[in-house]
């Protein structure tokens, strides 16, 4: 299962969408604590979380699952318009094992590089 | 007495005539005596300081090609400069508005100067002379790092905009590009369609926005259209709508008084929804948002209240303009989806195109309130379209 954290909705559903299609079992929810109490019931193959949330940010919610002994091995690849390179070497920092950039490859690139990073074939 | 020695003596004075002066600006009507003076007394002594250092034939030369020599007073009166021109700046000043105050700075002193009739000297010409340096010395600094600040706010709306924008494209382009799988789904169909059509309708509504500051910022004013209005309906109709987008925050609406009047009924709306819509994302969730109308003889209030963290009291005056509020930050901040951070400016340019104005209140006991004043018969500020003939021969 992959799971999509983003606070705008509409984004988090269409990931999921372009994720199933692509043959992956995936679900969207749009808040940092939604995620980490699903994260506690079932670990994903995957978290793709947004940098950018106004009530618990990308970087805050990374940060609290690598510091969680139960939830340091979830892999994390962030998914964000925010290009800083700060943010960037931030989130590798703390463990996040890529950083996909909103519009910027194709969606069925996109599908395939998270199949990857899942490592759940499509 | 030397002008140096004079400008030392009399500090006081002349920042008495500054702060008449500052406050003749429209943004300074309301501003206290500390914001009012800000660094005209820096620079004042600054410049008589410097006008007492001591100068070679070479160093005049080269200053009086606006090649400033280096040293402590000619800093010091370069950092005063500099931090008068980005408060003027955070308050809301035009660039001729900060350029306007070193004119009659400069008058001042040279009047009150002349009143004090001082005997004459020889030296008096040079005195002038080095006045006039220190003083266009000062302007120069503070015209270079007003712009250079400006440049630098403009360019982080540009990437605060265009991140902004990229979010509901990035949908759009993603169920767009799912139409051929889903297109015999027409429940899925169904679905993507109001997606593409949520976020075509956030991208419009941060357009419009975008349009109507670049609007009032080229001085037409904000077009109204002033018509007969009962605020409860617009006030109730927007309470409902936020309570149905936010299930989980408790909204309040409350109204007292006759609540009609002549306004323009988008553009209001537009406002509250603006105000309503800050204190949502900006408020604790711990308290409610109150949207609050009170009608009064001449006057109607619009009030919207929200608990939590105040706003920092040194960010109070800055808050309603988009490109100073940006500047200061190291990343882009997050705006509301469907938002680029304007519904503040346009807020207050709404209050002032009905004649009313906003005002803010923000502290840790209290929350913090939004509140507009509506003329009840507001007669329409500004409000002529951009370009229009009258408005070319202004030009």
């Amino acid at each position: 299962m992959i799971l999509i954290v983003d606070d705008q909705k509409d984004i988090g559903t269409g990931l999921e969408r372009l994720l199933r299609y692509a043959g992956h079992e995936s679900v969207s929810v749009t808040g940092g604590a939604e995620a980490l109490a699903l994260l506690h019931v079932r670990k994903p193959s995957l978290l793709i979380l947004d940098v950018n949330m106004p009530e618990m940010d990308g970087l805050t919610i990374l940060r609290m699952i690598k510091e969680h002994d139960e939830l340091k091995d979830v892999r994390v690849a962030m998914y964000s318009t925010d290009t800083h390179p700060e943010t960037m070497t931030e989130a590798k920092r703390l463990g996040a094992i890529d950083f996909l950039v909103k519009g910027t490859v194709g969606f069925d690139k996109l599908a395939a590089r998270i199949s990857e990073l899942a490592g759940e074939e499509n | 007495m030397r002008l140096a020695d004079f400008i030392l003596s009399n500090i006081e004075p002349v920042l008495a005539e500054w702060e008449i002066f500052a406050r003749s600006i429209s943004v300074g009507e309301h501003l206290d005596q500390l914001a009012l003076r800000d660094h005209a007394a820096q620079i004042l002594q600054a410049t008589a300081r410097d006008m007492q250092s001591t100068q070679t034939r070479a160093q005049r030369e080269r200053k009086s090609r606006g090649q400033r020599h280096t040293g402590d007073d000619s800093d010091a009166l370069d950092g005063a400069s500099d931090l008068h021109a980005i408060d003027r700046l955070g308050l809301g000043f035009d660039m001729l508005e900060v350029m306007s105050e070193y004119r009659a700075l400069r008058a001042s002193v040279l009047r009150l100067w002349h009143e004090s009739a001082p005997r004459p000297d020889e030296r008096d010409v040079d005195d002038l002379t080095r006045f006039n340096e220190s003083i266009d010395q000062s302007l120069s600094k503070g015209v270079a790092s007003y712009t250079k600040r400006v440049n630098q706010a403009r360019d982080m709306f540009l990437a605060i905009l265009s991140h902004d924008l990229r979010n509901p494209l990035n949908s759009i382009a993603m169920t767009g590009h799912m139409v051929p799988h889903i297109a015999s789904d027409p429940a899925e169909a169904l679905e993507c369609s109001q997606q593409i059509a949520r976020s075509v309708s956030a991208m419009e509504r941060m357009i419009s926005d975008l349009l109507d500051y670049t609007r009032t910022r080229l001085g037409a004013g904000m077009p109204v259209v002033p018509a007969p209005l009962d605020l409860k309906t617009v006030g109730r109709e927007l309470f409902e709508e936020y309570r149905t987008a936010f299930p989980k925050r408790d909204i309040e609406f409350r109204t007292e008084g006759d609540l009609h009047g002549m306004w323009d009924s988008d553009r209001i709306r537009q406002a509250i929804s603006n105000l309503l819509g800050n204190a949502v994302q900006h408020g604790s969730v711990d308290f409610p948002v109150v949207l609050s109308l009170r009608g009064e003889a001449e006057n109607v209030f619009v009030d919207v209240h929200n608990g939590g963290d105040p706003i920092p009291p040194g960010e109070l005056s800055r808050i309603f303009d988009p490109l100073v509020r940006g500047s200061s930050a190291d990343h882009p901040k997050k705006n509301r989806p469907g938002s680029i951070g304007m519904g503040l400016y346009i807020a207050r340019e709404v209050a002032k195109s009905h004649g009313g104005r906003i005002d803010v209140i923000s502290n840790t006991k209290d929350g913090t309130s939004f509140t507009i004043r509506l003329p009840r018969e507001s007669a329409p500020k500004a409000g002529q379209p951009i370009l229009d003939v009258e408005h070319i021969q202004k030009m």
